[in-house]
């Protein structure tokens, strides 16, 4: 067991929805550690992106009414930051990836300009040289041409591509989380086990933590060191990967199990 | 909310002007065409309540009589304006094919006049008088209801319950008017009110122009144009016809967003209505 | 984006013969003899007859009017009844004034729409938000014709800070060019609210937000110049207000410009003029539009694709 390099306490969100009150996430706690990776599987509505999203407090008002609990990072607690704080971990310490790369991605500029922008933000150092930092993100994720293609802008690239280049804006100011939401679900399958080959390098050669979100078992049986079954905006179930895949206990787990396909199951066994 | 009362403030100044200007003959201290040439120009006083014009007329009961005119104008060129565009752009929207197209181009060519040109082309050759205004004013009016039914009966003559009522026999006329018609007033209706506030505009512009009711006549339009000529020396003249003009335009502003935030709340903007839906959790595309 | 452009000049062509022929057959509609006012009701018929064969008014209308297209195309709009120089020539001697006028108006209306539909969409519904909406709703519900001379009462006379009625420097053009401006101001920062607060929902800002951009920009480079791409449109269809409004402001300014042409010629019925007027008018008007559209199409990556 190494040192938690995140945790979160009594995570609650409600929503103000039609003029009143909603719960959205109930009391989610957990620890990320050094180099580990924990999954945070639900269905659609369960909370998951709600939580993820909290984490950085991304989440505008309205629809947020409030937010309770702690979440520990580096000795401060990213709940209580003023907003000014809160900029400076966002992007540098803690990064995101988003769902879809088509609407994440700012239309209107180029992913060279997108990339080196989030650089300059937290990083003292002049337009030129963060641009050939772009470019060298982009070859690191593997964008071929990668010098051309940071003078493209986000619809002039395929969505496998897409995706890549929100990668490398991620990692562009080297953070130590990346919390990635749903990030190979608007892929299609070969692609996706793609994007999931490259997080798996990066995280190995970067020596990040991840927190993934999915609402496929099948993807964090592959990835999670941890996972964590989200209903409803509560936890069901957490534990190691091993221990929720060979030995469930909730049933709402063990139904979800019972979706996967054999092949997928039998990976784990592995 | 400040907000929501608007609508109603505004509905309260347009009563209290309609009012005004229905009971003028009582109302009015004086006669609106009376000529006082040894008193002209008298600013505001207990006699003239916002003084005397350049011919010695009371301002307030030229004002009260101007109301008539104005008003009379809006509603006749709002009437007819959005009685034609309705029925050509619903006829033209529900048959589609060579009409249609030829409706398109026509609208083409007359939207290439930017807001007031046509009106003042058109009466520029009929030359100035309040029924060539209310003409020119219609063929200027109807372009814009029109392309909002014919838009509104594009999308709903597509409804099922309208290919319901086209498959179980009943007749082209039967269906537009029972079934589109109704379906599609509550844009107009929105439309209309914000036309009542273009058009009085509009007249009052074409009074001040010179190219509207004749000299002399009480018009709010045509009191800012002989004010303007006095305006050193008596600016009570052109001020008390500015302000009428902006409140009654103001009111019929204020109650158009009323109505359209009422009847049809998709033309605001979505902003407040996003924020209702938690529509954070995005939906995972399968497959 | 060149295909796209050449198919909206193409589908100019009709809609300009549309227009040509409109005020064409709208002017000769006009009562009156054009000869008896260049004239005058005393002159001898000799003159007439020779002055209507100068003219060419004594051939059919039919005739008259492709005579008119054909001089259309080499740049001939006839000859100004009043004046008797090329109607063309006086056109081009007013437009400078319109087309300062114009500018400083359009100048005012953006200087003042986008901070005040910036402030307004940061917190909707807010003060900030009430204060300029309803600021806005006056600006429109205020007829220039009345801004105009309270304007004038104001800086010019009680405070005497600005002069009045004449063309000249920048100071000459401030109160007109505000008395334009003001209604085009309260449009746009309607739009740009609105158009902003759409682009502030939208997912590339959280993204922006996550990447740790301060606020300001976040705001002002991220959604701001995707939420300014339908108000190019916007600011194109306003320069129809800013054409027929300048007829009304030159008029309460005495300003030397187009409006004042027209008018003038509508006045003393020079149709010639009045007749080209009102073209040059709907001109500048259809070709504003289709550089719009096709800035619009500039300013949209998603377009320009196609």
């Amino acid at each position: 067991m190494g040192e938690a390099l995140l945790e979160v306490r009594g995570l609650s969100v409600d929503f103000i929805v039609g003029g009143s009150a909603a719960s959205i996430v109930r009391n989610v706690g957990f620890r990320l550690e050094e180099r580990r990776t924990l999954g945070i599987v639900g269905e659609s509505g369960s909370g998951k992106s709600v939580a993820a999203l909290s984490l950085l407090r991304l989440i505008p008002s309205p629809p947020l009414l409030r937010m309770s609990g702690q979440i520990l990072y580096g000795g401060r607690d990213l709940a209580a930051l003023r907003q000014r704080e809160l900029r400076a971990v966002r992007g540098k310490e803690i990064a995101f990836i988003f769902q879809e790369p088509m609407t994440a991605l700012n239309p209107v500029f180029t992913i060279g300009e997108q990339i080196a922008e989030t650089i300059r933000a937290h990083e003292p150092v002049g337009r030129k040289e963060a641009w050939e930092r772009a470019v060298e993100l982009l070859r690191q994720v593997e964008i071929p041409d990668p010098a051309r293609r940071a003078k493209s802008r986000p619809h002039e690239l395929s969505g496998g591509m897409r995706q890549r280049a929100m990668t490398a804006m991620a990692l562009s100011c080297d953070p130590k989380v990346l919390i990635a939401d749903e990030p190979t679900t608007a892929l299609d399958v070969t692609i996706q086990a793609q994007i999931l080959d490259l997080f798996a390098r990066l995280q190995d050669e970067r020596r990040m933590s991840v927190v993934f979100i999915t609402h496929n078992l099948g993807v964090i049986a592959e990835i999670a060191d941890e996972v964590l079954v989200m209903r409803k905006g509560g936890v069901v179930e957490q534990g190691g990967v091993m221990d929720i895949f060979h030995s469930p206990r909730d049933p709402y787990t063990r139904q979800l199990l019972d979706l996967l396909p054999g092949r997928k199951r039998r990976h784990v066994h592995v | 909310m400040l907000r929501d009362k608007l609508p109603w403030i505004g509905a309260g100044i347009i009563a209290f002007f309609i009012f005004c200007a229905a009971a003028a003959p009582w109302m009015a201290p004086c006669d609106p065409y009376a000529i006082n040439l040894e008193e002209r120009l008298a600013p505001p006083s207990a006699a003239h309540l916002l003084g005397l014009d350049a011919n010695g007329g009371d301002v307030l009961s030229r004002l009260l009589y101007g109301g008539r005119i104005s008003f009379t104008v809006a509603v006749l060129v709002v009437f007819l304006s959005g009685g034609l565009g309705v029925g050509v752009g619903l006829l033209s929207g529900y048959y589609g094919g060579v009409p249609d197209a030829i409706l398109m181009r026509v609208v083409d060519v007359l939207l290439a006049f930017p807001g007031l040109l046509l009106a003042i082309a058109l009466v520029a050759v009929l030359g100035p008088s309040v029924a060539n205004v209310v003409l020119a004013l219609t063929v200027m009016g109807w372009i814009s209801f029109a392309r909002l039914a014919r838009g509104q009966t594009l999308s709903i003559k597509q409804r099922e319950y309208v290919l319901a009522a086209k498959i179980s026999g009943q007749s082209d006329l039967r269906v537009m008017r029972v079934h589109i018609l109704p379906n599609i007033m509550s844009p107009i209706i929105v439309q209309g009110v914000f036309s009542v506030a273009g058009v009085i505009v509009s007249e009052a512009s074409l009074g001040f122009l010179g190219l509207g009711a004749p000299p002399g006549s009480p018009s709010w339009g045509v009191m800012l144009s002989e004010g303007k000529q006095v305006l050193l020396e008596a600016p009570h003249v052109s001020f008390f016809p500015g302000l009428t003009i902006m409140l009654v335009v103001l009111a019929f502003n204020f109650l158009g967003d009323g109505l359209r935030d009422r009847l049809d709340p998709g033309a605001r903007s979505r902003g407040r209505v996003q924020g209702e839906d938690a529509e954070i959790e995005a939906e995972p595309s399968h497959g | 984006m060149i295909a796209y452009t050449i198919r909206r000049l193409l589908l100019l062509i009709p809609v300009a013969l549309g227009v040509v022929t409109l005020v064409f057959f709208l002017i000769h509609m006009t009562p009156g003899d054009p000869v008896e006012i260049m004239l005058g009701d005393n002159a001898l018929s000799a003159d007439k007859a020779a002055l209507r064969r100068d003219l060419g008014l004594d051939r059919p209308i039919h005739e008259q009017y492709v005579h008119y297209l054909n001089g259309l195309l080499h740049g001939d709009m006839g000859i100004s009844l009043q004046s008797r120089k090329p109607v063309l020539d006086e056109i081009l001697r007013s437009f400078p004034a319109s087309f300062e006028l114009m500018a400083g108006a359009m100048a005012v209306a953006l200087l003042t729409a986008a901070p005040l539909g910036v402030l307004a969409a940061v917190k909707p519904f807010g003060l900030v938000d009430g204060a300029a909406m309803l600021i806005a709703l006056i600006g429109v519900s205020m007829p220039s014709f009345w801004l105009g001379p309270l304007l004038i009462l104001l800086f010019a006379i009680r405070l005497d800070w600005l002069p009045v009625n004449e063309r000249g420097g920048f100071n000459h053009l401030i109160l007109p060019a505000l008395t334009l401006g003001a209604s085009i101001a309260a449009i746009l920062s309607r739009m740009i609210r609105a158009s902003l607060l759409d682009a502030l929902q939208e997912e590339y800002v959280r993204t922006a937000r996550a990447k740790g951009l301060f606020e300001r920009s976040v705001i002002l480079k991220h959604a701001l110049r995707n939420a300014l791409i339908p108000i190019v449109t916007v600011v194109g269809l306003q320069v129809g207000g800013l054409l027929s409004g300048a007829i009304i402001t030159e008029s309460v300014f005495d300003w030397p410009g187009l409006g004042s042409l027209l008018l003038d010629g509508i006045y003393a019925r020079d149709y010639t003029l009045v007749q080209g007027c009102i073209l040059f008018i709907a001109t500048i008007y259809v070709v504003v539009n289709l550089l719009t559209d096709i800035v619009y199409g500039w300013a949209d990556p998603r377009v320009r694709l196609r």
